[in-house]
């Protein structure tokens, strides 16, 4: 049974069918989702606390708008979008949000953005040779959550998720272009950080 | 193309644009190069983590969004306000009655459409619980015994049920079988009372405990009376409509014009006749013609509720 049949009978159930068979229905959809949303939702977030209630928040909203799930629209990428919703209210709730955050100079503004050429045109010795301990992963899973919400939606779906730019563009309501340019501009940011964060004379 | 070699590493291009990028890098020397400092740039996403989520969030959240129902309750079912004049009823009761008049065909013919969907997904519903019992049980679906109260096709509700893997036993019920006139007060016994249930009780239970639908009964190979093992075989039939006494052979419910059959697989199609195909298995008797194990693993038969999986004719053929 499709993602999209279950939600159909869920829906059905709500509106006067067989509660048993929406529960059902409703409780596959969520196991199918429970690995992959949870793992979006815990890196997006970087809080496993916040990455669970988002999750719950995330099917209660499947809940109360399965009425305008559109026929003939995929599942998966309506999920994420509400789950990137959720992600967004969870974020702003959250009073211990680190307020120091790796583009505390740029406020989401794609103009100012590194593009892909800057990147480029570095010299500096990749990272790769030197990722190898635990302490350099936690580095980097640092760096990540704390990229803005703007460039980590896109890091977390195309990256980790491996979706599309299409697809990603669709979840984030934005053009494909500002998925590509936000990606350059991720890496970028992630780069100029890790330069720093070498002792000098090291790189 | 420089602007493309992100997305084309991280296979984020659609299919046309990952060509272009390939045949320009078969070529260009310098995107090559440039490609690769992009390559070790990405170590930088690289983390090494799969993030798992918590033990029993999945049945965490169906309670939360439950819990939520009762408090929450969706919006736009309030009543519309004011009410109807006499006229606006006469008028109305004109146009309700002319469109029955027009629409009476379609409407019959929709309304036999709506019950085979829902009579689908209530098979589709099955599924995922034969499919769930069989993730706990090692591969093996509900087991029909050769002998004892037990020994029925029907056992799989009870089974099911017990385990919890459906809550509603309105699911066992065909809504054009004639059991669902009575589907209100339909109750699908518990195992428990199957075993101690006395002689003269037992038929009328174990007819009960399917509901409406046929279940596969086990099958004998090498002697030896075995139950099926979930294999996702599309073309082996699970459970259907349960068997009729028609003489086309087909299930009593939808008026005998054909089946849902549940394949094991999980799907689930409409069949008029029978068999799978044209020569495929015939799905309510075994090899042999006649209700009762299967004679390989391959032949399923579809037994109603109170069908039992005679084994003698097989093992003295065998």
């Amino acid at each position: 049974m499709t993602d999209e049949e279950l939600l159909v009978v869920y829906r059905q159930s709500t509106s006067g069918g067989q509660a048993g068979t929406g529960r059902l229905a409703f409780s596959e959809l969520v196991r199918r989702y429970e690995r992959e949303l949870y793992g979006y939702l815990r890196r997006y977030l970087g809080d496993a606390v916040l990455a669970e209630d988002a999750f719950q928040a995330t099917f209660l909203q499947v809940h109360l708008k399965c009425d305008q799930f559109e026929e003939g629209r995929k599942v998966r990428p309506w999920l994420y979008t509400i789950a990137t919703h959720q992600a967004i209210d969870s974020q702003r709730r959250d009073k211990k949000h680190k307020i120091m955050s790796l583009d505390r100079h740029n406020q989401y503004d794609d103009e100012q953005m590194g593009g892909l050429a800057d990147l480029l045109a570095s010299d500096d010795a990749g990272p790769s040779a030197r990722l190898e301990s635990d302490e350099q992963r936690d580095w980097i899973r640092k760096a990540v959550s704390e990229l803005s919400p703007a460039l980590i939606g896109p890091v977390t779906l195309v990256y980790y998720q491996g979706m599309k730019y299409r697809e990603a563009a669709e979840i984030l309501d934005v053009p494909v272009g500002t998925i590509k340019s936000r990606l350059n501009a991720a890496l970028l940011k992630l780069h100029e950080a890790w330069v720093q964060a070498q002792p000098s004379g090291d790189i | 193309m420089h602007d493309q070699l992100l997305g084309y590493l991280l296979d984020a291009l659609e299919p046309s644009e990952q060509e272009e990028v390939e045949a320009s890098l078969s070529q260009d020397a310098q995107l090559q190069e440039a490609m690769s400092r992009l390559h070790e740039k990405l170590a930088l996403l690289d983390d090494g983590t799969n993030f798992e989520p918590p033990p029993g969030l999945a049945a965490r959240t169906c309670q939360f969004v439950a819990a939520r129902q009762a408090v929450a309750p969706k919006p736009g079912c309030a009543a519309a306000a004011g009410g109807w004049r006499v006229q606006d009823m006469i008028v109305g009761g004109g146009v309700f009655l002319a469109a029955c008049m027009l629409l009476f065909p379609a409407i019959a013919h929709s309304l036999a459409s709506a019950r085979i969907s829902q009579c689908q997904n209530n098979l589709r519903m099955m599924g995922l619980a034969l499919g769930q019992y069989s993730d706990f049980h090692a591969g093996q679906f509900p087991f029909v015994p050769q002998r004892g109260p037990l020994a029925v096709a029907g056992v799989y509700g009870p089974l099911l049920m017990d385990a919890r893997l459906i809550d509603d036993p309105a699911l066992l019920v065909c809504p054009t079988s004639a059991l669902a006139e009575q589907a209100d007060e339909f109750a699908v016994p518990k195992l428990k009372r199957l075993v101690r249930a006395a002689a003269a009780d037992l038929p009328a239970l174990q007819s009960r405990a399917g509901g409406s639908y046929g279940y596969t009964l086990g099958y004998c190979e090498n002697g030896r009376y075995r139950g099926h093992r979930n294999c996702g075989r599309m073309r082996f039939a699970l459970m259907a409509d349960s068997p009729g006494e028609l003489a086309n052979g087909r299930s009593g419910n939808h008026e005998g014009t054909g089946q849902n059959v549940l394949f094991e697989d999980q799907h689930v199609a409409w069949l008029k006749h029978c068999r799978v195909s044209n020569f495929g298995d015939h799905i309510y008797v075994n090899g042999l013609g006649y209700v009762g194990a299967g004679i390989g693993r391959d032949d399923a038969v579809i037994g109603d509720s109170s069908a039992r999986p005679l084994t003698v004719r097989l093992m003295s053929a065998q």
